[in-house]
């Protein structure tokens, strides 16, 4: 068996020293080099990055008021002071609707402003739930 | 090479310099051969294979790590299409030898050089025909190569263990193949 063991590390000496030699090292090189003049860098487009950057922040900006309008709820709902109902009924969409129709604000107020009256409907609600309990 | 010339040679690589890009391929390439037709053994598959290893190294000189040694991110893009080439064909070295012998002896201008290339091929591919391939690159890198344990793990990103029974398994088969002789 040791026999054998030997055997194999003699010829795997012998394989370690035998390196296999590349003829024309030259030549080989001009062929990788002009191989390589026609490809070009891979980058990650700078549009890409942008993109990117942008659609993770609205995601964030969004998730940010999704939370602040849930956490804003809860507060009212927790400090049990009724709230008349319907005291101050506004529509809500047409309020809404009639703002940007006037042109007077962009397409992110629109939506804030439907967030901001939907809190105000469901504070609206919550305090209806606790006078009727 | 040292480490601050291969750095400063990628970072101009990386500006399109051609000629920084042309010392690496000159400084590594014989190296990268050198591995391959260890693998491969097969002389045309391992200059396919080399050519292949620095377009993508050209390719993806961004990704390089300047903290990291560079004869091992080599090797690991120069390993991973070995493994590639080794797993998608069904290698018959025996039947093929001959012929791409004949070819290469025919067609090249260096036929000694050739001839100790063919001859060391078909020794290895003799060898070593009955591993898997993660057996074989293993084999090769280890007691041919002589890397470390370290950077083979680097190198293939299999676990020392794994690695070690890999080694263990090729060693094995090969003394199997010994006891015939």
């Amino acid at each position: 068996m040791e026999n054998i063991d030997d055997k194999l590390d003699n010829l795997v000496n012998k394989l370690r020293q035998q390196k296999p030699e590349l003829h024309n090292a030259e030549l080989f090189t001009d062929s990788i080099m002009k191989e390589v003049m026609n490809k070009s860098h891979r980058t990650t487009p700078k549009f890409l990055i942008f993109v990117r950057a942008v659609t993770s922040s609205a995601a964030v900006l969004l998730l940010g008021l999704f939370l602040f309008q849930q956490n804003d709820t809860e507060l009212i709902a927790s400090t049990n002071k009724p709230i008349t109902i319907f005291e101050n009924k506004i529509n809500i969409d047409s309020l809404c609707i009639q703002r940007q129709s006037n042109n007077k604000v962009n397409l992110i107020e629109t939506y804030l402003c439907y967030i901001q009256q939907n809190s105000i409907k469901n504070k609206q609600l919550k305090s209806y739930i606790i006078q009727n309990n | 090479m040292d480490k601050s010339t291969i750095n400063d040679l990628m970072e101009r690589s990386t500006r399109n310099d051609h000629k920084a890009f042309r010392e690496i391929v000159e400084g590594y390439q014989s190296m990268v051969y050198s591995v391959v037709f260890r693998i491969l053994c097969n002389e045309e598959e391992t200059k396919d294979t080399v050519q292949e290893t620095f377009i993508r190294v050209w390719m993806n000189l961004s990704k390089y790590h300047p903290d990291k040694k560079f004869s091992t991110w080599l090797y690991t893009i120069a390993i991973n299409l070995c493994l590639d080439k080794l797993k998608s064909s069904k290698r018959n070295f025996q039947s093929n030898t001959i012929d791409e012998t004949l070819n290469n002896l025919v067609a090249s201008e260096n036929i000694e050089q050739t001839i100790i290339n063919s001859e060391l091929g078909k020794i290895i591919s003799k060898l070593t025909n009955e591993l898997t391939p993660k057996q074989k690159i293993v084999f090769t890198l280890r007691y041919l190569e002589e890397l470390e344990l370290d950077e083979i793990v680097q190198i293939t990103g299999q676990t020392s263990n794994k690695i070690k029974s890999n080694l263990f398994l090729a060693r094995q088969t090969i003394r199997k193949k010994l006891e015939k002789y």
